[in-house]
């Protein structure tokens, strides 16, 4: 019962008078203590309802914040947001959470040592701090001793991170990867890209495909944009869309995603690329491939001689004599009846696509497989295609400065690890949790050896705590934010949105922040980035924007679908007509996008060597022949063109030491993709959809079957031990699961502020191999044992 | 009074003074008894008052086990408090002559466990400073209110049918002129002892012992539908009233016996508290341990052949589960050990007859809690949560629960005789004449006398 | 007089828990500290249960996002001892905070396990109390707290029906929380009673069935089974 000022004095004197007159009741009594309980507060100020986008992941979903007297109360999807309309994730809810953070840091600080207390300074201090040993290092021309890594990935001010590093001198800039880059990297040397200095980023048009076949991407846990995935899933599921999207998954591990797909195919640990060939293999021996497209516009399929007269085997040899049913089956534990009807159904329909493989920060994949993964899409004749796939320009917010869109390419985690062996001066940790998760700990001594670390989170986290001077940026609520088309996502988008409330505390945006920096490090860095604010760049940057000719402002499902309609008719009704329209209307629209992008053509010219879709790359022929190839003796011959065909490469150590019966499989849930997160107490409640509410606590996921043998109940503690060390887990028996493997998620229990708890990273016992085209480490192989605690 | 000589079974003659002991006299055992007691009242003290200030978060409840072992006290005590009442009350009907030295020890049991059944719910509420919205805002399709009605008038019965047959043994204390005489005067209600007044209590206590017996058995098995009303599976069964029933005169007799031995021996009341009570009281505990099993049996069986997958969930959970070490326990505490000792003639004696109230006291509660515990723990459509442990906040207020049970009954006896002393006196001098002439009665056609 | 319920469909259920947390935040409930949180003492108005069927290899699991099912013959209403728990005109089950002695009769009650206790005075560490609802009261230590279908969201919405001068709360205009948040769009609100509405036209399809039906509930929490995978011409 709530009652009103009015009502609750009426009441009390009531009550009041009763008890004068000797006649007071009980239920008075009663009542009164009902309105006295809520301690509601009358008014508790305007309600807005204002735009924003999500920091959270790289995806950028567009927000739509309920705002009561200047404090934020809830955050829901934007409806007219393209990738994620009106859905959100549950990261994004979250954000109250993390605005209103116990340990949010609201000031810039510095210390001594890590294990000295923080002294709180002024932004000028800090930054003046910085400013003088960039300056230092300059001067002594050791501008390479200063590294950053940054989580953003996406958008302006991730750009300005790495323009400002490279105007200063330095080129260590790391970015999260996007766990797009080795499918990408297939396509990139199976189907080219144009040589002209743009950047390229491979997308799916994954809203219209109709059959997928998904080779271990965790598409509803850590994957792309969740919550467009999310929405794609909705659709594919959407009856009333027509026909219903079939989604097969193949992967080792029970996920959430092979939980929810219409089939789950649980192949053997490493062996995607063969079942990718197995599949192949039935398309090519019974026919079922797009003949008009790997016939006229592919190359290396038939046996073919170069110019040297070299006779080269063909793909379809190659997978006819390689991957019969029989050796596949074996490969990967899979029937060939499965393999042959999953093939049949692949080949039946338009629309079909293969994803994969499975990707994160710890485990890139492998470019073998990828390019067995990306033969099929070939084979079916989906590249480009309406529900395909495609290399299309990165598009982004432009950088208004000279060579502004030269991005810096992401760097492996163990490209990063070498340049930590330099003995670097200053590393700049913005948005980084990620990359402290994939270290084990002789990396963290290594980040310990490093004089001056600079951690940007806004709240305490494992950046922080290995900082000695922090710079906190405030959330995405608190700060212009931008958005861009996240990875694999078809269309071109940008989008902006002013700040909805100001920052807390003494809080800044990081590229306000980076913008000081520069005019205090320098004069010729001042020069390069003549703007104020960060609104201002905005500003600069949106009108070179407004110079385009094609796409609109957001609008609702039902604009999206007449701009189609007139872009298939060859028309396009901009909705501005000067810089400061395009300007209005973006912030005020919250972006714009092109939702013509994707052409659903099916690609015809290829920018490779032979011009056309290859399946014996050739720039990965070339790309062996420089580094000296990874036999050199064999070349040229049938071994050597082993090595560049999509092939199947066993990566499980023959060594494997006694007893080490299990595979880890680390993957990255949902509520810690990316790294961050861990100090969300909502979100330690949800931390997997599997076995109640269990947060809190790092885990790892065991078969029913395996852990029933083992004696091992639910939520015991046990280790978890490699060839190279054991760390503490707790057990999540996952029923249904495939015995022999273990699942691993990134992240777990807070490791700093006031929920903290000591863990061990589970980078500490994963052992790298080496991808030999890539030279990055891939760990699907670490096997372990496990024991009670 | 002449025909009275006339008759074979002339009136006794004894001494009571003894019966008075335990009042008049204080041992230093009385002392060292009443502090441990009160020891465990005060950890009880503080306990609840941690439970109060911080809420029930201290207890080992969880999602989904909402209640425990309050919840189980309160099926509990409700059960021990049949012991009294009930039974004095059936033993008074019928006339049952080895009655006399027990209804008295057996009453003051209800009154007192009563309390701390009532209690238990109270302990386990959120808000026990709203407890009044019962009345505010009863609602009277709830069984938890049906029990809040049928309590208050068990309450209510039970002290009445305590008080009406301790009127001329207060009396007596009265005229004793000791201790607490304005206590005695005044309970006294001025019983002078006249033909009239005896007349109006014998038919006070008739009508309170016809009343109690339905109050007694409607409160165990309104109790009983707490559970048996909702859909949960072994909670929603209609044997749940008798078999509540059965089972709380079972404990109740096993509680009244443990409570007699230890009067017998504290106040050497040998004379008073003979073998043949507990003889005849072991016998009624064998018949109620069979009765028990029975239920218990049909129960399960009826479970178990249904085979509906919800009710088998939780039976086997007790049968082979996490619960089934209490659940065999229990069998054996309840049925295998007593009806080993009972059914042994030889063994119906004092000890027998205590140690079986002893495992079977101890069992009943394992049995309420294998009742309330396991239907809750495994919900139809949760993963199970883990196994329910008290904390120590709950464990030290059942202790102290019980403890302080204990000492008011043992405050009790230091204030009123704990053996009923005119119906002892009325026993000696009047019954003897009395069974003669109604067993005459039974049987056909006597001869005329002389 | 409507009668709200909710139709979700689990062939669309990512098991993402964005609903969860949504209902958290809109509702104030109280996020739990580590040790509470690890007795499974969380407060989720609606959870996501999973439910593995079959083993390994043909092992599925089905995710069930359970709310309150809002019984047409709610268990927990007649159970209360104080009236505490009431169903209004509209059929949402709703909780009296203030009056709620927290004999917990009706969370054991209810078969579906959706009512929830607070064992401790609820705490938001500092700053966090400031991203409260303001519709929404914060219930003190040893009441029961349930879904509530977001019922402030309808009062308001019936606030703006009559600021203009419409007799009834128009499709749409109503959403709970958990509803709104849904990514793949796997959750519907509307009137059952109406027969035009989304949710009326899904709860009759054949895919439709509610949770233990059996037990004569009748709840108004409606769930679409799993479709059938597309058949193919291969």
């Amino acid at each position: 019962m709530r009652l009103g000022r009015r009502e609750f004095i009426t009441l009390a004197g009531g009550v009041a008078g009763g008890a004068a007159l000797g006649r007071v009741s009980l239920r008075g009594i009663s009542r009164l203590n009902e309105a006295l309980e809520p301690p509601s507060a009358l008014y508790p100020g305007e309600e807005q309802w204002l735009r924003s986008i999500c920091s959270l992941c790289s995806g950028g979903c567009g927000l739509k914040v309920r705002t009561v007297g200047g404090r934020v109360i809830k955050v829901d999807g934007n409806p007219i947001y393209p990738v994620n309309r009106d859905g959100i994730c549950p990261r994004g809810q979250t954000l109250t959470q993390l605005i209103y953070h116990p340990d949010r840091i609201l000031a810039p600080a510095h210390r001594s040592a890590i294990d000295q207390p923080w002294e709180t300074s002024s932004w000028d201090q800090t930054l003046e701090s910085l400013a003088s040993t960039l300056r230092r290092l300059r001067g002594a021309d050791q501008q390479n001793r200063v590294l950053m890594v940054s989580g953003r990935s996406r958008g302006l001010t991730s750009k300005l991170c790495s323009h400002f590093l490279s105007s200063y001198g330095s080129n260590h800039f790391f970015e999260l990867p996007s766990g797009m880059e080795t499918s990408q990297r297939a396509l990139e040397f199976m189907a080219g890209i144009p040589n002209d200095g743009k950047a390229y980023r491979m997308a799916y048009d994954l809203e219209n495909s109709r059959y997928i076949l998904n080779f271990g991407c965790d598409l509803l846990e850590g994957w792309g944009t969740p919550a467009h995935t999310m929405r794609l899933f909705g659709q594919w599921r959407d009856i009333k869309r027509g026909r219903r999207t079939t989604l097969i998954h193949f992967g080792p591990r029970l996920s959430v995603t092979a939980a929810r797909s219409d089939e789950w195919v649980p192949v053997e640990v490493g062996t995607l690329g063969a079942m990718a060939l197995g599949i192949a293999f039935v398309l090519i021996s019974e026919d079922l491939y797009n003949r008009s497209f790997v016939e006229s516009f592919s190359f290396g399929f038939e046996d073919w001689t170069d110019r040297s007269g070299q006779a080269h085997m063909g793909f379809r040899r190659w997978v006819r004599e390689e991957y019969r049913l029989s050796r596949v089956s074996e490969i990967t534990g899979i029937s060939s009846e499965t393999i042959v009807r999953i093939a049949r159904e692949f080949a039946a329909q338009p629309g079909s696509i293969a994803i994969g493989p499975q990707q994160s920060p710890v485990q890139p994949g492998r470019l073998s497989d990828a390019m067995a993964i990306q033969a099929l899409n070939a084979l079916v004749g989906s590249i480009g295609t309406r529900g395909g796939v495609s290399l299309i320009p990165e598009f982004g917010w432009p950088l208004p400065v000279a060579d502004g869109n030269e991005t810096m390419r992401t760097a492996s985690l163990d490209g990063l690890v070498a340049v930590l062996d330099q003995s670097p001066e200053v590393l700049i940790l913005d948005q980084a949790a990620w990359f402290i998760d994939s270290l084990d700990d002789a990396h963290l001594d290594m980040l310990n050896r490093i004089p001056l670390i600079v951690s940007t989170s806004p709240v305490e986290d494992a950046t922080s705590k290995l900082a000695t001077l922090l710079l906190p940026d405030c959330t995405s609520l608190e700060s212009w934010t931008d958005g861009q088309s996240p990875s694999a996502y078809p269309y071109d988008l940008i989008a902006l949105t002013p700040p909805v409330i100001p920052p807390r505390g003494d809080s800044r945006p990081w590229g306000e922040t980076l913008l000081a920096l520069a005019r205090m490090t320098d004069p010729a860095l001042e020069s390069v980035y003549p703007w104020k604010d960060m609104e201002s760049l905005y500003r600069a940057s949106a009108n070179e924007l407004s110079r385009r000719e094609n796409g609109y402002l957001f609008g609702t499902q039902v604009d999206e679908q007449w701009q189609r309609m007139l872009e298939r008719s060859g028309w396009w009704n901009p909705d501005w007509t000067s810089e400061d329209e395009f300007w209005d209307g973006l912030v005020n629209k919250g972006g714009w996008w092109d939702p013509a992008t994707w052409v659903s053509e099916p690609q015809h010219s290829f920018q490779t060597v032979s011009g056309k879709f290859e399946f014996f790359s050739q720039r990965l022929e070339a790309l062996l022949r420089e580094k000296g190839g990874i036999q050199p003796g064999l070349q040229p011959s049938v071994e050597w063109d082993r090595q560049i065909l999509p092939h199947h490469a066993d990566i499980l150590p023959d060594n494997a030491p006694e007893g080490f019966e299990w595979t880890l499989d680390p993957y990255e849930p949902l509520v810690f993709f990316g790294g961050a997160s861990r100090q969300i107490p909502f979100l330690q409640q949800i931390t997997s959809p599997y076995s109640g509410p269990r947060g809190w606590r790092s885990w790892i996921e065991m078969s029913a079957e395996d852990a029933h043998r083992m004696g091992i109940e639910e939520d015991e503690t046990v280790w978890v031990e490699s060839a190279r060390s054991r760390i503490q887990r707790r057990v999540r028996i996952l029923e249904g699961g495939k015995p022999g493997i273990v699942g691993a998620p990134l992240g777990g229990a807070p490791t700093t502020g006031r929920w903290a708890r000591v863990e061990s990273t589970l980078a500490e016992i994963l052992v790298p191999i080496s991808d030999p085209y890539l030279g990055v480490r891939s760990h699907a192989t670490t096997r372990v044992k496990i024991y009670k605690a | 009074m002449a025909q009275l000589a006339e008759t074979p079974y002339p009136p006794l003659s004894g001494n009571d003074e003894v019966l008075f002991h335990p009042i008049e006299r204080t041992t230093r055992g009385f002392y060292i008894t009443v502090a441990i007691l009160l020891f465990f009242t005060v950890m009880m003290v503080v306990a609840y008052i941690t439970q109060l200030r911080e809420g029930l978060g201290v207890t080992g409840l969880t999602i989904p086990v909402y209640w425990g072992i309050y919840i189980t006290n309160f099926v509990f005590f409700i059960g021990i408090s049949h012991a009294g009442t009930l039974i004095s009350a059936i033993l008074r009907i019928c006339h049952a002559e080895w009655r006399r030295s027990i209804t008295r020890a057996a009453e003051v049991i209800t009154v007192m466990v009563l309390l701390f059944g009532a209690g238990s719910v109270i302990t386990d509420l959120g808000r026990p400073d709203r407890a009044l919205n019962v009345i505010l805002h009863a609602n009277f399709r709830s069984p938890l209110l049906w029990d809040v009605c049928s309590i208050t008038v068990y309450m209510t019965g039970s002290v009445i049918y305590l008080y009406l047959p301790l009127i001329p043994d207060i009396a007596m204390l009265r005229d004793r002129g000791k201790k607490w005489q304005w206590l005695y005067r005044l309970l006294a209600f001025g019983w002078s002892g006249t033909e009239r007044q005896h007349r109006l209590l014998e038919k006070g206590i008739a009508v309170m012992a016809i009343l109690v017996i339905p109050i007694a058995i409607s409160v165990h098995t309104v109790v009983s539908w707490v559970f048996a009303m909702t859909v949960q599976p072994m909670w929603h069964s209609t044997i749940f009233g008798p078999y509540f029933v059965v089972g709380a005169i079972f404990s109740g007799i096993a509680a009244l016996l443990i409570a007699l031995a230890i009067i017998r021996k504290v106040y050497h009341l040998e004379e008073y508290l003979k073998e043949i009570h507990f003889r005849n009281l072991g016998q009624l505990l064998l018949v109620m341990s069979l009765l028990w099993f029975y239920f218990t049996f049909a129960e399960h069986l009826t479970t178990f052949y249904g085979n509906e997958p919800e009710e088998m969930h939780i039976l086997m959970l007790k049968l082979y589960g996490p619960y089934s070490l209490l659940f065999w326990a229990m069998v054996i505490f309840c049925f295998i050990i007593p009806v080993g000792i009972l059914g042994i003639p030889k063994w119906r004696n004092v000890t027998g007859t205590i140690t079986a109230s002893a495992f079977i006291v101890v069992g009943m509660w394992l049995e309420r809690f294998i009742i309330v515990v396991p239907s809750l723990a495994n919900p139809r459509l949760m993963p199970s949560q883990g196994i329910y442990l008290p904390s120590w906040v709950e464990i030290f207020i059942s202790l102290g629960f019980f403890s302080t049970f204990i000492l008011f009954y043992v405050l009790f006896t230091k204030f009123f005789p704990i053996v009923s002393i005119w119906e002892v006196k009325e026993g000696r001098e009047k019954s003897l004449q009395e069974v003669h002439e109604r067993v005459r009665t039974y049987i056909p056609h006597p001869l005329k006398e002389g | 007089m409507a009668r709200w319920g909710m139709v979700i469909d689990l062939d669309k259920c990512t098991a993402c828990q964005s609903c969860v947390v949504a209902c958290q935040v809109e509702n104030n409930v109280p996020s739990m500290t580590p040790e509470e949180s690890l007795k499974g003492r969380n407060i989720s108005w609606i959870k996501v249960v999973p439910f593995p069927e079959g083993s390994f290899p043909e092992a599925k699991i089905r995710f069930l996002p359970l709310p309150c099912m809002h019984c047409d013959d709610p268990p927990c209403v007649t159970v209360c001892p104080v009236d505490a728990t009431n169903i209004n005109e509209e059929g949402i089950v709703r909780q009296i905070f203030a009056r709620c002695i927290g004999c917990r009769y009706c969370t054991t009650a209810c078969p579906y396990t959706v009512r929830y206790f607070n064992w401790y005075e609820p705490i938001w560490p500092q700053p966090m109390e400031q991203a409260h609802n303001p519709d929404v009261s914060v219930r003190p230590k040893g009441v029961v707290e349930k879904c509530t279908f977001c019922h402030h969201r309808l009062q308001k919405a019936r606030a703006n029906a009559i600021a203009e001068d419409r007799a009834v709360v128009a499709p749409g205009e109503y959403t709970p929380a958990c509803v709104e948040s849904c990514g793949p769009k796997a959750m519907y609100f509307g009137d059952l009673d109406d027969p035009n509405s989304e949710v009326s036209d899904l709860s009759r399809s054949p895919r439709a069935f509610r949770l233990l039906e059996e037990l004569g509930t009748r709840p108004k929490v409606i769930y679409l089974a799993e479709g059938e995978r597309s058949g193919t011409t291969g």
